[in-house]
């Protein structure tokens, strides 16, 4: 019999297969995560509102169903915490906002719906950075998420919540938004395995907007496995959604045993290097050795093109917030983060002009990143170019260049929100200060499964997805 | 680009319906300013194969 300690710790297929086997239940798991959540608020600020009636009630029927044999999958009775932007039906959403603390929607959205449908069971909303605008986890109103690696550094954003949340045990999956970097900067900065999704493939629908031409939904996870697991309920056409197009249909859990001999993994030459902390370049270069182990090739590709990175991630989000805050912040911005304010009204400066012209030049970005895959099956890169930051600090040093933040944190994500394709932050060791480390993999877009194929290759032969962040 | 002139700042801030007080406004002129210029390589892109209709549906690219 498994401790609630074991099971907190627990993947979601190693979840699964105890529940399969009756040697626990859905109610025991629940109260576990719900034990292990209650011991660590209120100071983790992992959680915006909990949801432990919910919870219950959910494990109570999954039990049902396994105990009749009518088992839902592996997601029947896991625990799943849901980023404080997406909708579960008649708790309050407030997007990490004062302004929306009130608002209760009266629907879930669309990839909750799949969640619940699946049998999971909702363990509460998780913290996130005001309206989902920022990569660093700070939130004037609700507290920043305590990264378990190491209290004092950024817990990374905006799905701060869930990632500090999974990472800490309070729950062994949930939800992220990612449209510069949301889902793989807390999963970098936590230690955890975050799949931003190819654009379209995971609906939108019942999610507060930031970005529309870049917002994505996925899952912040213990391993590429569990990703997995999460994709093959999540992926699929919405018609609740404008921008849901599932493309072909994806194994994602069966792709994953097809190992990595024969790939060829390209890593960029331009730009990615030019802010890199020594330490996690010899991390990347560790996990590229891996995978020749395993059988990939890895060879260095060129795409001038990623210099655009920055400047087009600004156009586009800061003009699209604009576009979505703008009517708030005007009637009472004081009720804002101020910070989060600021980013919101500069992007109302934004000309349409230059608006389309950004958007023009995203679409000759996204064909010179995808005609890179023309010679490589897979991108790789570092996902975030440093360890965590302390916080309470806008600039740091990476090897000696003074760099701020937010940029810091942003630039490599970015590359495949502004691209739309599927990419994979995956653990990849540790700083001298104990903090994680991560690698990033890309594919072409609707090979999402392949990039998961790979990262569950590299958890095969590596443990640092295994490891869990000190008590 | 040279830095934003307050007193434009503050007229085109105020055009777009920014109502805020001037150490507000100060901040938010100094962000404006390096996002702008932050921005201006963008110009520098042809874009003359991209028609603007395939950039703005959220079809291509995906």
């Amino acid at each position: 019999m498994a401790t609630p300690n074991e099971l907190t710790q627990e993947t979601v297929a190693g979840l699964a297969a105890r529940l399969r086997a009756r040697e626990v239940s859905a109610v025991e798991v629940t109260q576990a995560f719900l034990a292990r959540a209650e011991a660590l608020e209120p100071d983790a600020h992992i959680f915006i509102t909990r949801t432990p009636e919910l919870a219950l009630e959910a494990a109570r029927a999954a039990d049902a169903r396994i105990g009749s044999g009518k088992a839902r999958g592996a997601l029947d009775g896991v625990p799943f915490g849901i980023k404080d932007i997406m909708w579960l039906a008649g708790v309050r959403c407030t997007s990490g906002s004062e302004i929306e603390a009130g608002f209760v929607p009266d629907r879930h959205a669309g990839a909750v719906a799949r969640f619940l449908d699946a049998g999971a069971v909702p363990v509460g909303k998780t913290n996130t950075v005001e309206f989902a605008f920022d990569p660093t986890g700070r939130n004037a109103h609700y507290g920043m998420a305590r990264n378990p690696w190491g209290p004092g550094h950024l817990p990374g954003g905006s799905s701060s919540g869930t990632g500090a949340g999974v990472a800490s045990g309070a729950m062994p999956i949930g939800f992220g938004t990612d449209t510069g970097g949301s889902i793989r900067i807390p999963s970098a900065l936590c230690g955890l395995t975050g799949l931003k999704p190819t654009f379209g493939l995971v609906s939108r629908a019942g999610v507060t907007p930031l970005s529309h031409s870049l917002d994505t939904i996925g899952p912040l996870a213990r391993s590429a496995e569990d990703a997995a697991i999460a994709m093959d309920v999540l992926a699929g056409h919405d018609p609740a959604d404008p921008a849901s197009r599932p493309g072909p249909a994806q194994d994602f859990l069966g792709a994953l045993t097809g190992g990595v001999r024969g790939l060829r993994i390209g890593v960029p030459r331009e730009y990615v290097w030019e802010v890199m902390d020594p330490q996690v370049a010899a991390a990347f270069q560790t996990a590229m050795e891996v995978f020749r182990e395993l059988g990939a090739e890895v060879v260095e590709v060129s795409i001038p093109q990623l210099a655009w990175t920055g400047p087009l991630a600004v156009a586009i989000t800061t003009a699209e917030a604009a576009m979505v805050h703008g009517p708030n912040v005007r009637a009472q911005g004081e009720r804002f983060d101020q910070a989060v304010r600021r980013r919101v009204e500069s992007g109302m400066f934004i000309s349409a002009e230059r608006y389309a012209h950004a958007q023009r030049a995203r679409v000759a970005y996204t064909r010179a990143v995808t005609a890179a895959f023309a010679g490589v099956d897979l991108l790789a890169t570092p996902t975030v170019p440093v360890p965590s930051p302390e916080q309470g600090s806008d600039t740091m040093t990476v090897d000696g260049t003074a760099v701020p933040v937010r940029e810091a944190l942003l630039r490599l994500t970015r590359i495949f929100n502004i691209s739309r394709l599927p990419a994979l932050a995956l653990p990849a060791g540790f700083a001298e200060n104990g903090l994680p480390l991560s690698v990033q993999l890309a594919s072409p877009a609707y090979a999402d499964a392949q990039v998961l194929r790979a990262g569950h290759a590299f958890q095969q032969a590596t443990d640092w997805h295994a490891r869990r962040a000190p008590e | 680009m040279p830095e934003l002139d307050k007193d434009a700042f503050a007229a085109w801030a105020g055009a777009l319906g920014i109502r805020a007080d001037r150490e507000h406004l100060e901040v938010l002129r100094r962000e404006v300013s390096a996002t702008l210029a932050r921005l201006e390589p963008l110009d520098d892109i042809t874009v003359d194969d991209v028609p603007l209709e395939d950039a703005l549906d959220t079809g291509e690219g995906a």
